[in-house]
């Protein structure tokens, strides 16, 4: 295939695109995106007021507040308005980006304790609000990514936290299975960590870097999804002769409690 | 409607298609595509005052999708790439067979994003170089070397799946 292959190849796929979009529903949709804006710029203008009148205790440095401020924000934010100090739904700063820095640690230190190196290079924390902010109880996720090396390979942790989500199923197999892409049942096993329920799924294609996922669902119901790969994708490096963790060592990582708030 | 509403929606109609159309080669599943899409033009509405009177809307709309796609992508780590049957249920209006369709978009969909990105500019949207490394931020040797690399990671992929069949 060629450069001219290709451009031809392209236009046929094209080709059999579907129906047009509907140019009403998406100016609805950039409606409801400027109203949105609007709301976070009015709660940006709420959090400067408020900051001076005794909130700013929210950002003190004892981590125990930060903890008890992150266990109450999905079910006490109210209605239309942001967490003091934040602006919108992936913040930088603020209560929920600190929790996204509190698992970077945890899994970091969890990386080095199986004997990997770690680098801040590729790194990555973020929180994002996964939910209406209008609606209550709102639904954060909170995600890390921590590239692992050892002897010469390099693959890749990821953890995935997520606050109650209202209506999820309580089986960790669905989490673990919907992680890797896979329909049904996935072939997932569940792995009893200290009377916690882990469920546990792989990858199925022989052709591809070979990556497991662990999920497991703490009471009240948030949520931890760790997955592993062998590789870490456009990185350029070697991968690693084999997978970080074996999988129980994977499902213990997904139940530890210092990947939740408070733990 | 307000003027800004109804430029919106007119140029929305005007070329949602063809920025699905390369959404959709960016991310091999058409329903992705329209989410892309939709993305997009939010962005764009968002700052339609000050956009709108820039004479190359289009390559500033085309920029944001891209740049939406690969953001996707770093975003969206835990879902794997995966070829779609959704090509197989679209209408074949193009005379070629379908099956042909999914091979080269199984085979695009295992090439890396940003190589892949490359690939779209280039040869789909006839991207000069120099265009292709702004709106993907990187040099215009990246770019080359993306490309190139692209293709062949295309043409080996094409190759092993035609003696695969």
């Amino acid at each position: 295939m060629n450069e001219e292959d290709l451009r031809k190849a392209f236009r046929d796929v094209v080709a059999s695109s579907p129906p047009p979009m509907d140019p009403g529903a998406a100016l609805g949709a950039a409606h409801k995106a400027r109203s949105r804006r609007r709301a976070s710029v009015a709660g940006a203008v709420v959090a400067v007021l408020v900051a001076g009148i005794g909130l700013g205790a929210a950002f003190a440095v004892d981590p125990g507040g930060t903890r008890e401020l992150l266990l109450a924000s999905p079910s006490s934010s109210s209605s239309g308005r942001w967490p003091a100090g934040q602006t919108d739904a992936t913040p930088t700063s603020g209560p929920h980006a600190d929790r996204a820095a509190q698992l970077l640690v945890a899994l970091t230190a969890s990386a080095r304790e199986a004997g990997f190196e770690t680098s801040e290079l590729n790194q990555l924390a973020e929180a994002h609000l996964d939910s209406s902010p209008d609606k209550s109880p709102q639904v954060w996720v909170y995600r890390v990514r921590v590239p692992v090396r050892k002897d010469g390979g390099v693959g890749v942790l990821l953890a995935e936290v997520s606050t109650p989500r209202p209506g999820e199923p309580e089986d960790p197999c669905v989490f673990a299975n919907r992680s890797q892409g896979h329909t049904g049942a996935g072939g997932c096993k569940t792995y009893d960590v200290g009377g916690k329920q882990v469920g546990t799924a792989a990858s199925t294609s022989i052709d591809q870097p070979a990556s497991t996922t662990a999920s497991y669902r703490a009471a009240g119901g948030w949520t931890v999804t760790v997955t592993q790969r062998e590789d870490d994708p456009g990185s350029g490096h070697p991968k690693l002769d084999a997978q970080p963790f074996f999988t129980p060592a994977l499902a213990a990582l997904a139940a530890d409690p210092k990947l939740l708030p408070g733990g | 409607m307000s003027d800004r509403d109804a430029a919106f929606q007119e140029y929305f109609a005007a070329r949602s298609d063809v920025m699905r159309g390369t959404a959709y080669l960016l991310c091999g599943d058409w329903h992705r595509a329209e989410d892309l899409v939709q993305q997009t033009f939010t962005k764009i509405y968002l700052v339609w005052w000050r956009i709108r009177r820039h004479e190359a809307l289009d390559a500033y709309t085309r920029q944001v999708l891209v740049r939406t796609f690969l953001s996707e992508r770093r975003r969206g780590w835990f879902r794997f790439e995966a070829a779609t049957g959704d090509v197989a249920d679209s209408a074949a209006r193009s005379g070629v067979h379908p099956e042909e369709r999914i091979v080269l978009m199984e085979a695009l969909a295992k090439v890396p994003p940003r190589q892949r990105a490359c690939l779209v500019l280039r040869y789909w949207e006839d991207m000069s170089v120099e265009r292709t490394a702004a709106v993907l931020r990187c040099s215009e040797g990246t770019v080359k070397s993306q490309a190139a690399r692209g293709l062949q990671t295309l043409r080996g992929l094409l190759s092993e799946q035609e003696r695969v069949r």
